[in-house]
């Protein structure tokens, strides 16, 4: 019932906007209201083409799977199935650079194998998962290898395999890897390549089963201990570092609202621990249509700039983008053969605020979003609202709010903006429309002060007349009683 | 003795928690009307405070309002509690009819329903850093209506104390029970009456073709 409701909504939405020609509205495009449904809604980022190996004059692409936009604002692409490292030019018209050999500090030159994940540092140096060959191979732009990590021979290194995925650096050339089959967290080495140990482990949630477990392992026996699971945390499937060194980390296989999106700090604390966002796709979201239910793993994520997380879902091959805080902003993609659909494998995305790339290592393309009219809007007013610029960013939230009636955030922008601007009324009027009880009692509480002085005299002599009423009546009451029973 | 209106004796009885029963047995008093009364104002507090509560605390949703929920909640539960406490009482030689049970019950719900009225009240006067007192008045009032409950039954079936908190439970008990035959009933007649629909089509099919 409702489903269809939504169905109408958008149509309608679609037919209004699109007598306009400066927003275009992608079909399909949704998001998640304060109730958690799922509600029509501009498009925040469109897609505009997927760019294949011919284009880029490198050659067919092969189940590219990592996508980085270094400093300079070149791109690295790992093309897997080549065995090689592309750079990109910052247009994305042509490939400037094949990577393939390498030099090491000996002179002996080698191939990559199956290159799954590559970094690239600010100071120039390309940090490559070479994972076919098990190693991690830093190196500079010429392709002179400066280090090699490869199976670390540590106690705590309890793998037989060392099969290195997707690779950051942090500033101090720290490596952080995710291994394939470890499940503790992101492999840390130091700059010199010395395993230090795991960095950002899961946590098991104690579901029914895994407690039921704890408990018959009490009373088994060694033996039997030794034939039953054990419960693991879910593996790190993506990460990312921001520019303060936050480390940005995804788990497929989580449950939603449970460890999905990690922020961690140098401590290893996650500082998303207690925020109300579902990452990805809330549980509910089935398609109308098929009757589909799509499930929410996320396989990458990608900090930009401005602090934006964006989080790439190969379950349902959408990318979800986040403001700083982790509120929801644009969803885009879906899976599908067109233009901006996925395969059943896309497997990294990268932002650069305006434009989003994301490999697909099944159509072997790349593709890229860019950023809508809408888009610009809603990011400038959200800049603007988390540096706490709230006048600011009246104007674009009122913008948004006219291009897309059902966009929550702008309601909530604007109730703190006539809140910083004392129009106490209408903020909780837009707190309402936006459905926060949070912001409204900040309206409010401004609103019932401000109507508390102005009309103090009046509620004071209230109090007094009802207070002088109340001893005359007891005074009569008393004579009334002795005069009765007198 | 005190002599009382109805009216009087619901202040009497809800004011003192203690003998007010007893003495409203003694008297033969208390008034099917004023339960009801009370039951209906109980009923439209629930509704008031899940739908409109002050926007500072909660922001409902008015398209998820059921009111079969809300009755269930508070007329059913209400229905359900009188018949298991008068057929759980029985069993500790309780000497309470129905038509009392009725009657001290919604008796002692009236500070609930009070209270259910206050908070709604005062949470539109409140911000939520006092809802503390929004909290408080709840308190009262089901602690208060517990306690009344709790002398109301012990009044009406003349029961000792022991006997009364183990009446209680039997009665939440009974209620599990009702409340369990009832869905059960109801999974079977829709199991039946989907078995009539099913044949009645059946025949007419081929009675038509």
């Amino acid at each position: 019932m409702r489903g269809n409701a939504g169905a109408a909504l958008a149509f309608v939405c679609c037919a209004f906007f699109l007598s306009k020609a400066s927003y275009v509205s992608a079909e399909g495009s949704y998001s998640y209201n304060f109730y958690g449904e799922a509600v029509p809604s501009q498009a925040g980022y469109r897609a505009v083409k997927a760019v294949n190996g011919n284009e880029l004059g490198c050659g067919e692409l092969s189940q590219p799977a990592d996508i980085f936009c270094a400093d300079s604002g070149s791109f690295f692409i790992a093309d897997k199935g080549n065995d090689r490292i592309i750079e990109v030019d910052p247009d994305f018209t042509k490939a400037s650079m094949v990577y393939s050999i390498f030099t090491d500090n000996n002179g002996a030159s080698f191939n990559l194998s199956s290159p799954e994940g590559i970094f690239v540092s600010d100071d120039g140096l390309m940090y490559i998962s070479d994972t076919g060959n098990s190693r991690i191979i830093v190196s500079d732009m010429d392709g002179n290898v400066s280090l090699i990590v490869t199976k670390p021979d540590s106690d705590m290194y309890e793998s037989e395999t060392f099969r290195p995925e997707k690779v950051i650096a942090d500033k101090y050339g720290n490596i952080y890897a995710i291994l394939d089959n470890i499940t503790g967290g992101a492999a840390f080495f130091s700059r010199d390549g010395e395993f230090e140990g795991y960095y950002g482990a899961g946590s098991v949630l104690p579901t029914a089963k895994v407690i039921s477990d704890y408990i018959k392992k009490l009373f088994a026996t060694d033996k039997m201990r030794s034939a039953m699971s054990r419960s693991v945390p879910a593996g790190i499937t993506g990460f990312d570092i921001d520019k303060e060194g936050f480390v940005y980390t995804v788990t497929g296989s989580a449950d939603a609202g449970h460890d999905r999106v990690k922020k961690v700090n140098p401590a290893g604390k996650n500082l998303f621990a207690g925020i109300d966002t579902v990452f990805g796709d809330l549980p509910r979201y089935q398609n109308s249509d098929s009757g589909e239910v799509f499930k929410t793993e996320l396989i990458d994520i990608d900090v930009d700039n401005e602090g934006r997380i964006c989080c790439l879902d190969t379950g349902t091959g959408r990318v979800f983008q986040y403001n700083k805080e982790g509120s929801l902003l644009f969803i885009m993609g879906g899976r599908s053969d067109c233009l901006g659909g996925f395969s059943l494998k896309p497997t990294a995305v990268e932002c650069t605020g305006e434009r989003i790339f994301i490999t697909d290592s099944m159509k072997n393309t790349v593709t890229i979003f860019e950023e809508t009219d809408f888009g610009k809007i809603v990011h400038d007013a959200d800049k603007l609202y988390n540096d706490g610029k709230y006048e600011e960013a009246l104007k674009p939230w009122q913008e948004a709010l006219r291009c897309d009636g059902n966009y929550t955030a702008a309601y909530l922008g604007i109730s703190s903006a006539l809140l910083r601007k004392g129009d106490y009324r209408g903020a909780m009027e837009y707190a309402e429309l936006g459905g926060s009880s949070y912001h409204y009692n900040k309206a409010f509480e401004g609103y019932r002060a401000e109507w508390l002085s102005k009309n103090f005299s009046i509620v004071s002599a209230f109090i007094a007349v009802f207070i002088i009423l109340r001893i005359i009546h007891r005074h009569y009451r008393k004579k009334l009683r002795r005069y009765r029973g007198g | 003795m005190i002599e009382l209106t109805e009216k009087q004796w619901v202040l009497h009885t809800v004011f003192h928690p203690f003998d007010g029963f007893e003495d409203l047995r003694f008297k033969k008093a208390g008034s099917i009307l004023i339960s009801n009364i009370v039951i209906a104002l109980w009923f439209a507090g629930t509704i008031l405070r899940e739908n409109f509560y002050g926007k500072q605390f909660v922001i409902t949703s008015v398209e998820d309002f059921s009111i079969l929920s809300f009755i269930i909640r508070t007329v059913f539960l209400f229905l359900a509690w009188t018949v298991s406490n008068r057929a759980v009482c029985t069993f500790f030689d309780g000497e309470g009819t129905i038509r009392r049970i009725y009657i001290y019950s919604a008796y002692a719900l009236i500070p609930y329903t009070v209270s259910l009225y206050v908070q709604v009240m005062l949470s539109h006067i409140l911000i939520r850093d006092e809802g503390i007192f929004i909290t408080l008045t709840g308190v009262i009032g089901i602690l208060w209506s517990a306690m009344l409950i709790f002398t109301g039954i012990k009044a009406a079936h003349q029961l000792s104390v022991s006997k009364t908190v183990l009446s209680i439970l039997f009665t939440i008990a009974g209620m599990i029970i009702i409340i369990l035959i009832l869905v059960l009933a109801a999974a079977l007649i829709q199991q039946i009456y989907v078995f009539a629909a099913t044949i009645i089509a059946e025949i007419e099919y081929r009675l038509k073709y």
